[in-house]
């Protein structure tokens, strides 16, 4: 939302930009070399689940295309559902690449039903920590929390040193918005 | 996926009607405000005048900062221990709205309100009362915490600061009309600049007088459609236009069920903010800087239809 939008009051959420989390696949290498944590087997979509029976359509859709896909993917699909009105797409697979693709999928089924602007979040479990890669900003954060609302920021900013090269991360630890108790 | 609607568009579509109104607001002012300095250098008000005036409403604006309004109120910085669901849910919404997460305030009075200040997004704080709290259920909450960063989104409080700063200009000459009139005076005496005199006097305070009225129409004017923006973009960030409908009535509610020893509280505050520029989401309407209650819910239900049409 540029200068123009803000003068004139015009809401308008940056469409997700959804392109840039296939840097993970190459920077899976980094991870688990020079992080030695290993992906945990479950990622998720973050959306904001909208008021809308073309809302609703979606989710079909999503278990069809996710399941449809199963043959050479091997992930399960799980939704939930948080108290703050957030609808979790959960993928469950020991493939840290097919839990890309899948992501990457659904978001563009969002994307193209008209709802690019709910997609909040994607995030990914690495061990004890999570990366999320934030749809707003196309860009990758760390996030380590160590209980229900304290994260330990000293080794978040040492995975952002060291995956820096790797993946577009993001630079101001302001917008490294936590997401507390995941489902995943 | 037969179901799908192939299309990209955003399900709230655009305001065009709105940003128009607001655009035509904004430019009457500009050309009420290019006037009025045609008016001033006309007049041959002595530049020293016109630049120290200048600079010391630009210097009661500065200074009237946040931090002075935060205090004013009463408000208190809420540590996110404290609060822990009213800050998750404001992370939320700021990551959604690609904002960063502004601090939150706490106001310890039973009349349920908020308001946002802050220039720039950097600096936000976002004040809420108790009384909104302990009447509103979570998702209403979510609503106006939604219609706030909205605010913060726009940059209300620097676009109306902007929009007022003329204005505060004219007000000045006019209450300080003796001393602005004794410098032009002045000036004529001494042979500078060569003209002016009475009727200049007159004509520069009269030019003031009628800036002032007409630009605080246009500002009061301006407020309510940016609050109309705000209502706007609480549908949209939350995806639910009801959630805000509901909580405004409940705050309208709690506003006339308030005693007036606890509205006595906040109109000292009130009256702190000389022009609109701090935000408050008030369903006031003596300020008239709100819309009615009747023509916001209007709007939300409009848009809830659109989203449904979509």
């Amino acid at each position: 939302m540029g200068l123009f939008d803000a003068l004139f009051g015009r809401t308008k959420l940056s469409p997700g930009k959804t392109d840039a989390l296939f840097a993970l696949s190459t920077a899976a290498l980094d991870i688990e070399t020079r992080l030695d944590s290993a992906y945990g087997g479950k990622a998720a979509i973050v959306l904001r689940a909208v008021d809308n029976s073309a809302y609703d359509a979606i989710s079909k859709d999503l278990h069809d295309l996710l399941n449809l896909g199963g043959r050479d993917f091997r992930a399960s699909v799980s939704m939930h559902q948080d108290n703050m009105g957030f609808q979790w797409i959960i993928l469950e697979g020991p493939d840290l690449e097919d839990a890309i693709n899948g992501l990457h999928m659904t978001a563009d089924l969002i994307k193209q039903a008209g709802f690019a602007d709910s997609l909040l979040a994607a995030m990914f479990r690495f061990g004890d920590w999570y990366l999320i890669y934030s749809y707003r900003r196309a860009t990758f954060y760390p996030f380590v929390p160590t209980g229900r609302s304290s994260r330990q920021e000293s080794r978040e900013f040492r995975i952002r040193q060291t995956l820096a090269n790797a993946l577009p991360m993001e630079k101001d630890p302001e917008r490294w918005y936590p997401l507390w108790d995941p489902p995943i | 996926m037969t179901t799908m609607a192939k299309s990209t568009r955003p399900w709230y579509g655009r305001d065009v009607g709105l940003s128009f109104r607001m655009g035509l607001t904004m430019f009457l002012l500009l050309a009420l405000y290019a006037a009025f300095v045609l008016v001033l250098l006309l007049a041959q008000v002595p530049l020293f005048t016109l630049i120290t005036v200048l600079v010391l409403v630009a210097l009661s604006q500065v200074l009237l900062s946040d931090q002075i309004v935060l205090w004013a109120s009463g408000a208190r910085i809420l540590r996110p221990e404290e609060t822990p669901e009213l800050h998750r849910i404001l992370t939320r919404l700021a990551q959604l709205a690609d904002l960063p997460t502004p601090k939150l305030a706490w106001i310890n009075t039973r009349l349920p309100n908020a308001f946002a200040i802050g220039k720039n997004p950097k600096s936000a704080v976002i004040a809420v009362t108790r009384g909104l709290i302990e009447r509103l259920d979570a998702s209403e909450i979510e609503a106006v915490l939604a219609h706030e960063l909205t605010h913060i989104k726009n940059r209300d409080v620097a676009v109306l600061s902007l929009a007022s700063f003329f204005a505060m200009v004219a007000a000045f000459i006019v209450q300080q009309f003796f001393f602005i009139g004794f410098t032009m005076e002045g000036d004529r005496r001494q042979g500078r600049g060569g003209g002016g005199g009475g009727q200049a006097i007159i004509l520069v305070w009269l030019a003031s007088v009628v800036v002032w009225a007409i630009s605080y129409v246009l500002i009061r004017t301006l407020s309510r459609y940016r609050e109309y923006a705000a209502d706007r973009g609480s549908a949209i960030l939350t995806g639910h236009p009801g959630y805000l409908a509901t909580a405004l009535q409940k705050i309208q509610t709690g506003v006339r069920q308030t005693p007036s020893r606890d509205l006595r509280q906040v109109e000292s505050m009130s009256a702190f903010f000389i022009f609109p520029a701090v935000r408050k989401d008030s369903v006031m309407e003596i300020f008239a800087t709100h819309p009615s209650l009747e023509h916001r819910i209007q709007r939300l239900e409009k848009l809830q239809q659109q989203m449904e049409k979509k």
